[in-house]
């Protein structure tokens, strides 16, 4: 297990993750998390720089049905 | 036979010549929901309309308007889809929690078409997950029904109504129609209008029917897919006869079998009612072509990175008004927990939809359809935190999703149906897919499969009266005046 993080780190880190009531469950969460880290890991290490997202954005969308 | 138990295709001809009623076919299926739903709780709301809805549909049919297959069929709605005459929890009871009485598009297309909305079917708390408590499987009370869809796969199992809606965000229409012993069609990303379902995972989120027959899945896909510009992933391709695909021979037909990732840690009956399941589609003059996908590896954290972040984003305000902490435990967790999900981790995992949604196009320039099991295992105990499979441990929602998720990322059109039982007497579900909008042909080989072994005949039995074991349930449940 890691080292206890810094109180003012720990502090950013809820914020930049916009954690909010639910930050007495941080380190459950952390626990149930760990699994689906080691998945999304995996994709981590892929060169997919010239891949285009799935989702593409269509400007036409508010326009259709009318 | 009871007519409650016969397919749309018998019955629809039957109600159409007078033969049957509408009538008669609602007050069956409300009696068999208060003679067996207490045992299988797949019912969270029953419809006061139902049966003047019933009386209206007899009165059509006898002045001659006649409105297609399913006038007059009781069909059951997921607890996440929309209804007008009924509440809506998502499965939900926290504190609130409140959707509109509006009919989603789906709930509009089946009351168009004539079809009797029953009732409202149990689903996992906001479809977030397989095992949609506190309902029990037909086929043996101790086990779970698969989910999200549990209720409805539990109650068109256990002959509750003809058909029920589901969604499938990871599998959630096939997990509980291949544990159940039924068929559920997850449709084309963009074939059925999601307007007015609860959204759980914008860009996975898919509905269908979850039938007992696959000519009952044709039946209802017609009346379900279509254009509808209200919901901005909806595509305007046109939609074929779906019946016409029934009683097709396959011969000559390209079935393709993946290899890698859906074979060899199932259970042993999995792989076994699979590999029989595959001779017989060649001796019925399929052409098998064997080939591994690759970049399947990656795909489990690419569901749960869009899952997770889609789900805490729809869940956003509620999570900030601490409004979550009402929710059931497991959902809670997996709600709290998108926040993990960086915005880089998203959109690599757009990118990997994009690199699979590629592989699978290329795949399919050479079958026609791929095959192979839809859960690893069959139904599990509701109490069973961790699945061993051949020594292998796993959590029941890795487990169930491992083999179905893939089509929710690439869209593609998948149907389980049923190809056998276990030891157990538990049902085992085949997975057939096909390229984007390509359901005629999934609907194709699953009926051609179903002629030659019609599992379907094969029903679970029950008690005579399986009594109400929980009295909010038979309150809330009580038969109509």
């Amino acid at each position: 297990m890691s080292e206890p993080i810094d109180p003012s780190v720990g502090a950013l880190l809820r914020e930049l993750l916009g954690i909010g009531p639910e930050s007495e469950r941080l380190d459950e969460n952390l626990a149930a998390y760990a699994s689906i880290l080691e998945e999304i890991k995996k994709l981590r290490v892929l060169d997919l720089s010239d891949v285009h997202p799935v989702v593409i954005f269509d400007p036409s969308i508010p326009y259709r049905g009318r | 036979m009871e007519p409650i138990d016969q397919p749309i295709e018998t019955l629809a001809p039957a109600l159409r010549a007078g033969k049957l009623s509408a009538t008669e076919l609602t007050e069956a299926a409300l009696e068999r929901i208060r003679l067996r739903d207490g045992a299988f709780k797949s019912f969270v709301h029953l419809n006061d309309s139902a049966m003047a809805a019933a009386i209206e549909a007899d009165r059509d049919l006898r002045g001659g308007h006649w409105r297609g297959p399913l006038h007059g069929v009781p069909i059951a709605v997921k607890d996440n889809c929309l209804t007008a005459d009924m509440p809506t929890t998502a499965g939900s009871m926290a504190l609130g929690v409140a959707f509109p009485l509006v009919d989603s598009a789906v709930a509009a297309r089946l009351r168009a078409a004539g079809a009797i909305l029953i009732g409202k079917t149990r689903t996992h708390e906001f479809a977030w997950g397989p095992v949609c408590p506190p309902t029990r499987n037909p086929w043996d009370l101790s086990r779970i029904p698969g989910g999200s869809s549990g209720g409805s796969g539990a109650a068109v199992a256990g002959g509750l109504c003809v058909a029920a809606l589901g969604t499938d965000t990871g599998g959630s229409i096939r997990i509980p129609a291949s544990l159940c012993g039924i068929v559920g069609l997850k449709p084309t990303y963009g074939r059925v209008s999601r307007k007015g379902i609860v959204p759980h995972s914008w860009s996975l989120d898919h509905a269908g029917p979850m039938t007992r027959t696959v000519s009952d899945a044709a039946a209802v896909m017609a009346t379900l897919a279509g254009y509808d510009p209200s919901d901005p992933a909806c595509s305007d391709v046109s939609v074929p006869d779906y019946t016409s695909a029934l009683g097709q021979s396959i011969s000559g037909l390209r079935v393709g079998v993946c290899r890698n990732h859906f074979f060899g840690r199932n259970q042993a009956a999995v792989d076994n009612a699979i590999e029989v399941a595959i001779v017989d589609l060649a001796e019925a003059g399929a052409s098998i072509v064997e080939f591994d996908l690759p970049n399947l590896d990656y795909g489990l954290g690419a569901i749960l990175a869009i899952e997770l972040a889609s789900s805490t984003a729809y869940h956003d305000q509620a999570l900030q008004a601490g409004r979550t902490a009402h929710y059931s435990k497991d959902v809670r967790t997996m709600v709290e927990i998108g926040r993990f999900v960086t915005a880089v981790d998203y959109l690599k995992a757009e990118q990997l939809r994009h690199v699979l949604m590629t592989d699978l196009a290329r795949a399919f320039d050479t079958v026609d359809v791929i095959v192979g099991p839809t859960v690893p295992l069959t139904a599990w105990s509701p109490d069973a935190d961790h699945i061993e499979i051949r020594g292998a441990s796993e959590s029941p929602l890795t487990a169930s999703w491992r083999l179905s998720y893939l089509y929710n990322l690439t869209g593609s059109p998948a149907i389980s149906l049923p190809c056998g039982f276990d030891s157990d007497g538990l049902p085992i579900g085949m997975q057939i897919a096909a390229k984007a909008f390509d359901e005629i042909t999934v609907l194709r080989v699953a009926h051609a499969y179903e002629r030659r072994h019609p599992w379907c005949a094969t029903r679970p039995s029950f008690a005579p009266n399986l009594a109400f074991d929980d009295d909010r349930t038979a309150q809330r449940l009580k038969p109509m005046a």
